[in-house]
């Protein structure tokens, strides 16, 4: 069966970076450029897996998270961000994310990340 | 071509230690052992901080730490810390340092995994670079006495102002025709730089003379005097003309505010002068204590006047 | 071919972000504080907007300082970081008292050293990420204060702009306990720009 997975992040580059590091599993991979249109792309059709920015101009990742959350609480979505700081991670895993991740994402860290979601 | 690395970094006028993690020393160049006195057998497996306490006063604790968890560049410049390990100069006849002036670069050394694990701190000595700009320091400061200009306002300075003196008075015993010496003072002036700023201070001084200059006739002459005394010698001129454009100075001064980063400050002077008139034998130190003793008796009488030196000044 | 191409600006605004999260991060942990990331952090400019910019922020309402780092590698250029006095007199104390970095030196002497420490750290941690994702590898000179406590007007007169195009890369960040922002400008001249857009090309290669 095969994984959906969204990818958000308002660099062209940036989601390339994470599409490359993804494993090598079935997946139907979509892409947003920004928090409004995430939100929609999720509303339309739900996403296994979400791998969301942070730094993002107009809605930030901590915003579309929340709002992700309280759309569907059952939401997986993974924080991959250059904001490396403690205080972010604590406050992403507040809101209901499943990991939060440095960039450039390691693949291997990508991976056992997508795997707990599935637990 | 093989190079033999080992005999290059013996080989450079640069001194290199390579510390570990604990900052024991594990590399000590031959630079070193020469301008230490310490053989690399000696201090190899020691603690550098050991070695060198100083080293704790300088943040090299804290330097180096950086550059193991963050794999920075790390520096320490002659200019804030003189020198990183205190090494005799041998400069016997030449100079008066104690100690070798240095700048100093701690570099990452990384393992094959990307970690950091041993810091390389390159050492050069910069003494002669030291010596030969306080060397061009003192030398621009001997121009400076020398020249004829006060550096602040571009105005001619105190020592061209006795030169013209002397000039003047020369000229009056020969051909004769009075001239006058005025002594401008700003009232107040500490306050300017106390509200204001010494920067605000400089800038009116400059604008100052900026004014004098404009204000006065081409053949007078406006010298900075002091900190904020300015002197002007008006040739060909009795005293009551003197008084006069010592006066239209004045109020020119008063009525103009300057400004300074968008504020405007209002200046007022206080004149003292005296002219030839009714000097015998005049000198430089008459005439200029003349004029001081008028500029007093104008700020006694409560600033932002002129007074005339008159003779039956006694007393304070 | 130096042109800047649309996904060149991505690239580089990309791996700029990365460079400048891990700098702030690790400028942060040294000083035991949260540093805010603001949003847009990157953004390509031309030189002769570097005071405009500066002037309509925060900056300009206090007197600024810059401190200035030379790099060579790969590329070659100067990193700048403009910081408003407040700020750099809030990291001063930050550094003394919070992280034992307190050398026996004088007060003037030591405020220029903590400028330079910040500098470096800041200047070195974000371009040294960017080099390591672009696989290169950078060199740093010391880093100087170039300007200390200057007021913005009269920085116009002070600093001399290259008359031709240079790329100029401009991240901004926020000490949430100041509420202060600072800038970070990296200039590289067109003499490196070749060898830049050929490692973020390689990069870029490296993705498709």
């Amino acid at each position: 069966m095969s994984l959906s997975i969204l990818i958000v992040d308002d660099s062209r580059v940036s989601r390339q970076i994470v599409k490359r590091a993804l494993p090598p599993w079935e997946s139907e991979i979509r892409e947003a450029s920004g928090g409004k249109a995430c939100l929609k792309s999720y509303a339309d059709q739900p996403a296994d897996i979400v791998l969301l920015d942070l730094t993002m101009p107009e809605m930030d990742g901590f915003e579309t998270l929340a709002r992700l959350k309280a759309l569907d609480p059952n939401a997986r979505v993974i924080v991959i961000t250059a904001d490396i700081q403690p205080g972010s991670k604590e406050r992403v895993m507040n809101l209901g994310a499943v990991a939060l991740l440095h960039k450039p994402v390691n693949p291997e860290h990508l991976r056992a990340a997508m795997e707990s979601c599935s637990s | 071509m093989n190079l033999d690395f080992g005999q290059i970094i013996q080989s450079l006028n640069l001194g290199i230690v390579i510390l570990d993690r604990d900052l024991r020393i594990v590399f000590w160049n031959r630079w070193l052992e020469e301008h230490s006195r310490l053989t690399a057998q000696k201090v190899v497996g020691r603690s550098i901080i050991d070695l060198f306490p100083e080293l704790g006063k300088k943040g090299f604790r804290w330097k180096s730490e950086t550059v193991f968890k963050l794999g920075n560049f790390s520096f320490f410049s002659q200019q804030l810390h003189n020198y990183l390990l205190p090494l005799p100069l041998t400069r016997y006849l030449t100079s008066t340092y104690e100690h070798m002036q240095q700048n100093a670069v701690l570099s990452p050394l990384r393992n094959g995994g990307g970690d950091v694990t041993y810091v390389c701190v390159s050492i050069e000595d910069t003494t002669d670079a030291v010596l030969y700009r306080e060397k061009l320091e003192k030398v621009s400061q001997e121009l400076e006495t020398m020249s004829l200009t006060d550096s602040l306002t571009g105005l001619p300075n105190r020592r061209h102002l006795m030169n013209n003196l002397e000039k003047e008075i020369s000229r009056h015993k020969r051909q004769g025709g009075p001239f006058s010496v005025a002594i401008l003072d700003v009232d107040h002036f500490k306050a300017v730089n106390d509200t204001h700023g010494h920067l605000c201070g400089d800038h009116v001084l400059t604008r100052l003379g900026d004014a004098l200059l404009e204000a006065l006739r081409t053949y007078d002459m406006v010298a900075r005097y002091g900190g904020e005394e300015f002197c002007v010698v008006l040739a060909n001129t009795d005293i009551e003309e003197g008084l006069r454009v010592m006066e239209r100075v004045r109020t020119t001064i008063e009525e103009t505010p300057f400004s300074f980063e968008g504020n405007k400050i209002r200046l007022t002077v206080s004149i003292g002068i005296t002219s030839t008139q009714g000097l015998e034998n005049p000198s430089l130190d008459a005439m200029l204590s003349r004029a001081d003793r008028a500029l007093y008796r104008a700020k006694v009488q409560g600033r932002n006047r002129s007074s005339v030196f008159s003779q039956e000044e006694t007393g304070p | 071919m130096n042109e800047l191409t649309a996904d060149r600006r991505d690239a580089l605004t990309e791996l700029l972000n990365i460079g400048f999260g891990r700098s702030i991060a690790s400028l942060a942990e040294l000083l035991g504080i949260h540093i805010q990331l603001s949003v847009p952090s990157v953004k390509i400019i031309h030189p002769h907007e570097i005071i405009d910019v500066l002037s309509a922020s925060e900056v300009s309402r206090d007197k600024v300082t810059l401190v200035q780092q030379t790099f060579r590698g790969e590329f070659n250029g100067e990193a700048v970081l403009a910081l408003p006095g407040r700020a750099s007199r809030t990291l001063a104390s930050m550094l003394e008292t919070d992280c034992g970095f307190h050398p026996d030196m004088e007060p003037d002497k030591l405020h220029l050293e903590v400028l330079l420490e910040v500098g470096n750290i800041v200047i070195g941690a974000c371009l040294g990420k960017f080099a390591e994702i672009l696989d290169s590898m950078l060199s740093f000179n010391p880093p100087q204060v170039f300007l200390d406590s200057i007021q913005l007007d009269r920085m116009r007169q002070t600093i001399s702009l290259p008359e031709y195009d240079t790329l100029l890369v401009l991240t901004s960040f926020r000490l949430e306990k100041d509420e202060v922002t600072g800038y970070m400008f990296i200039f590289i001249g067109n003499d490196c720009l070749e060898s830049l857009f050929r490692a973020v090309d390689r990069f870029l290669g490296g993705l498709s």
